[in-house]
């Protein structure tokens, strides 16, 4: 008899865990942080609420500091038609859009921790699957020992399952200033604003054999890349800027080589070392960039 | 000890279909019938597959007829990116838009039924609260299948003797 009681309690407690009680706005409002330390998808979320709008920032897992995917507006959904928006909502749902990836979050709460579904989708024909993932997060305590996320790499889509390489940082390990819950407002950093920890400057190797001299001036870079220093087969320029993560840019060969094509680029800023380029127009060769 | 185990039975019963696992796409193609003959939301899914595409219309409570969503493509989750999208398919997402409204169905395959969370918001400022709900699909046996049945006339009596003559039983004495 004795054993009944907990199997009960343990089923009940299942039961109520997996009901997704009505909710409402206030209960998505804060910091939260995934309950998975090694995660390599989404780590952080910051949601701010007032009345019935909700406004919901993500970080991925990136390398050295994750990725701040911005904020963006979310939509809330109650029960029914008729259902109050502010009290009754029990889900929210936002969508991360990039260049080349959309990702929409279906957020729920459970208990006190938040259920994330994310679907991401790649829209550059790059061959990489839409991928499914749900995570679990739970609220960061004013005061606590979880830091709010800094840096400001790659995207949505980027920061997923097998996109990180080994040696990823945990949320523990990212930059200094904690928020408590409700700090971060609709003015929080965006995809669009310039990384003060982005120092891109210097002489790159790629992986087209060539050898890239790249000068960053606050959110905007500027390379000639050669294959051969005295008589190149191919010599490039290129002008991007960096926005959430990635570089945007346009690149022409320049006639100290005899190859003249031109094209627009996407590099991922994976670090400040390395870069990897998601599309590529005009036939550029090189993919992988390290210094 | 039975309860003890009934127990555990059902949690663990309860544990599998929560978790979400991967099924091929085409686990997902077919008719399939909400469980809730009641529903007020979507009554009927049709989903064709077609390598790594999948289409998904649906229908919604009308009287006197359901109402056609018509058909939209829809996108395949894999469980990560270097993943096969047409054998391990975790999630399709379909939106169907209207002038007043836009609806996402979230669908996943739990063993031989889908979970379909759908949620619509409005756009045409009506003030209706957007909403959410969560319906189980079966898959609607060949029999049923949507729209056609209705059309076959019933045979008359007549017919059915004419088809069908009972032959007579020869008892020898």
């Amino acid at each position: 008899m004795r054993m009944i009681y907990p199997c009960l309690a343990a089923v009940l407690l299942l039961l109520l865990t997996a009901t997704g009680g009505l909710a409402s706005m206030t209960q998505f409002a804060g910091s939260w942080t995934n309950v998975d330390a090694n995660t390599r998808g989404i780590t952080n979320l910051d949601i701010s609420v007032m009345g019935s709008n909700a406004k919901v920032q993500a970080w991925g897992k990136c390398h050295p500091t994750d990725c701040d995917w911005g904020t963006v507006q979310a939509q809330a959904f109650a029960p029914g038609v008729s259902s109050n928006p502010i009290s009754g909502a029990d889900t929210l749902i936002a969508v991360f859009v990039t260049s080349f990836s959309q990702a929409t979050l279906v957020i729920k709460p459970n208990g006190n921790q938040l259920i994330v579904d994310s679907y991401d989708r790649f829209l550059d024909n790059s061959g990489r699957s839409n991928y499914f993932a749900r995570y679990t997060f739970q609220k960061v305590v004013p005061g606590g020992a979880t830091p709010a996320p800094g840096g400001e790499t790659p995207g949505p889509g980027e920061a997923g399952p097998g996109e990180t390489g080994p040696g990823d940082m945990g949320p523990g390990d990212t930059g200094p200033g904690d928020m408590g819950p409700g700090d971060m407002g609709p003015g929080g950093s965006t995809p669009g604003s310039t990384p003060a920890m982005i120092d891109l400057t210097g002489v790159w190797n790629c992986d087209d054999g060539g050898i890239y001299y790249v000068r960053q001036l606050g959110a905007t870079v500027w390379w000639y890349g050669e294959l051969d220093p005295n008589t190149p087969n191919w010599s490039n320029v290129m002008r991007g800027s960096i926005s959430g993560g990635m570089i945007n840019a346009e690149w022409s060969d320049v006639p100290k080589g005899s190859v003249m094509q031109n094209g627009n680029l996407v590099l991922q800023i994976v670090s400040n070392n390395e870069l990897v380029a998601v599309s590529k127009t005009g036939g550029f060769a090189g993919s992988h960039w390290t210094r | 000890m039975k309860i003890v185990l009934s127990m555990v039975a059902v949690s663990l019963l309860l544990l599998i279909s929560l978790s979400t696992c991967s099924a091929s796409l085409a686990q997902f193609a077919g008719d399939w019938n909400n469980v809730d003959p009641n529903t007020g939301g979507i009554t009927k899914l049709s989903i064709s597959v077609s390598g790594a595409s999948a289409n998904v219309q649906a229908w919604g409570k009308c009287h006197p007829t359901d109402c056609d969503w018509g058909s939209v493509n829809a996108f395949a989750f894999a469980p990560d990116v270097s993943s096969d999208p047409v054998s391990q398919v975790q999630a399709l997402m379909a939106t169907f838009v209207t002038s007043f409204s836009e609806t996402t169905l979230f669908i996943n395959a739990q063993g031989s039924q889908l979970v379909v969370q759908s949620y619509t918001r409005f756009t045409d400022n009506s003030g209706r609260s957007n909403y959410g709900s969560r319906d189980v699909f079966k898959k609607a046996s060949s029999i049923s299948a949507i729209g056609t049945i209705a059309e076959i006339q019933p045979l008359q009596k007549y017919e059915l003797q004419e088809i069908l003559p009972i032959k007579r039983k020869v008892v020898y004495s």
